[in-house]
């Protein structure tokens, strides 16, 4: 489902944006400085601070995330799925490792911390623009 | 409702936002403003392309509450507001103006943050038909990366 034109679009250099909602159906909307590709079907989302948006995909699993293109200006809507959380191995330290250099371009580094890849299942993907 | 900090930051071009709602399924959707402003007192105005639109139309009408982030590039400054939708209708001439000026003010800002190549494939892209949303707003937070983000303001 995410194809190759799209991997670009999450190498963080341009910030995504990502939307949840409250079992109260509350919306959330936030910046991520993060979109993890994993594979075809999932990606992986950097949980930094326990803010909204963890609260509320631990509640209702369901988000959207959007990602740009950083050379082109396509934009995709993400649906996905939250899955799990992971706070070792390959996709934490790879993501880590990306925040780390994200932190350091935007003058972030005091305050970007990785506390866990949260793991989401791709449900489907739009084409915005 | 709006502190003289929250109206100085409107007051600037060209700032990226998010427009989140949701259904009764509890799906969420986003959309991407090309202009925000405030309306009234405690009301916003976010005029979004008509084409981004679609989930946003039907997920107000079943469950109307909007959220909504705006950023600063310059120095990360975030606000988020929440609240409830009150109405919308096709973009007036005066408010196409407005995303005139706020487009060119975004397209300064992708200049000098990643280079002319791509503010010249965003100016590209053709978009003519704009929908304003009105949404009373009933909570602000802070959501500058750091200590004090999320909180209420």
């Amino acid at each position: 489902m995410i194809t190759p034109e799209m991997i670009p679009a999450m190498q963080g250099v341009i910030p995504s944006s990502i939307v949840t909602c409250s079992l109260a159906g509350e919306p959330n909307t936030t910046v991520i400085s993060q979109v993890f590709y994993v594979d075809e079907e999932h990606v992986a989302l950097s949980f930094q601070f326990f803010n909204k948006t963890i609260r509320n995909v631990r509640e209702n699993p369901n988000a959207v995330v959007q990602i740009i293109h950083p050379g082109e200006f396509k934009i995709w809507n993400l649906d996905i799925q939250y899955k799990h959380s992971e706070t070792e191995g390959d996709i934490f330290d790879q993501m880590d490792m990306q925040l780390e250099a994200i932190a350091s371009m935007t003058g972030m580094s005091d305050v970007f911390k990785l506390h866990a890849a949260d793991i989401y299942e791709v449900k489907s993907i739009t084409q915005v623009i | 409702m709006f502190t003289p900090e929250i109206i100085e930051f409107f007051n600037n071009r060209g700032f990226p936002a998010t427009m989140g709602t949701t259904d009764n399924n509890l799906e969420p959707a986003i959309a991407r403003p090309f202009g925000v402003r405030v309306a009234g007192e405690d009301s916003l105005s976010v005029i979004i392309p008509e084409a981004f639109t679609t989930n946003t139309l039907k997920n107000i009408q079943q469950n109307g509450r909007i959220a909504l982030t705006q950023v600063s590039p310059v120095d990360h400054k975030t606000f988020q507001f929440k609240g409830k939708y009150i109405e919308h209708h096709a973009s007036t001439e005066e408010e196409m103006g407005f995303v005139g000026e706020n487009f060119m003010a975004f397209i300064e800002i992708i200049q000098k943050f990643y280079g002319e190549q791509l503010a010249e494939k965003i100016k590209e892209k053709q978009i003519t038909s704009f929908l304003t949303f009105t949404f009373k707003v009933e909570q602000i937070f802070n959501q500058t990366p750091g200590p004090g983000a999320g909180a209420k303001i």
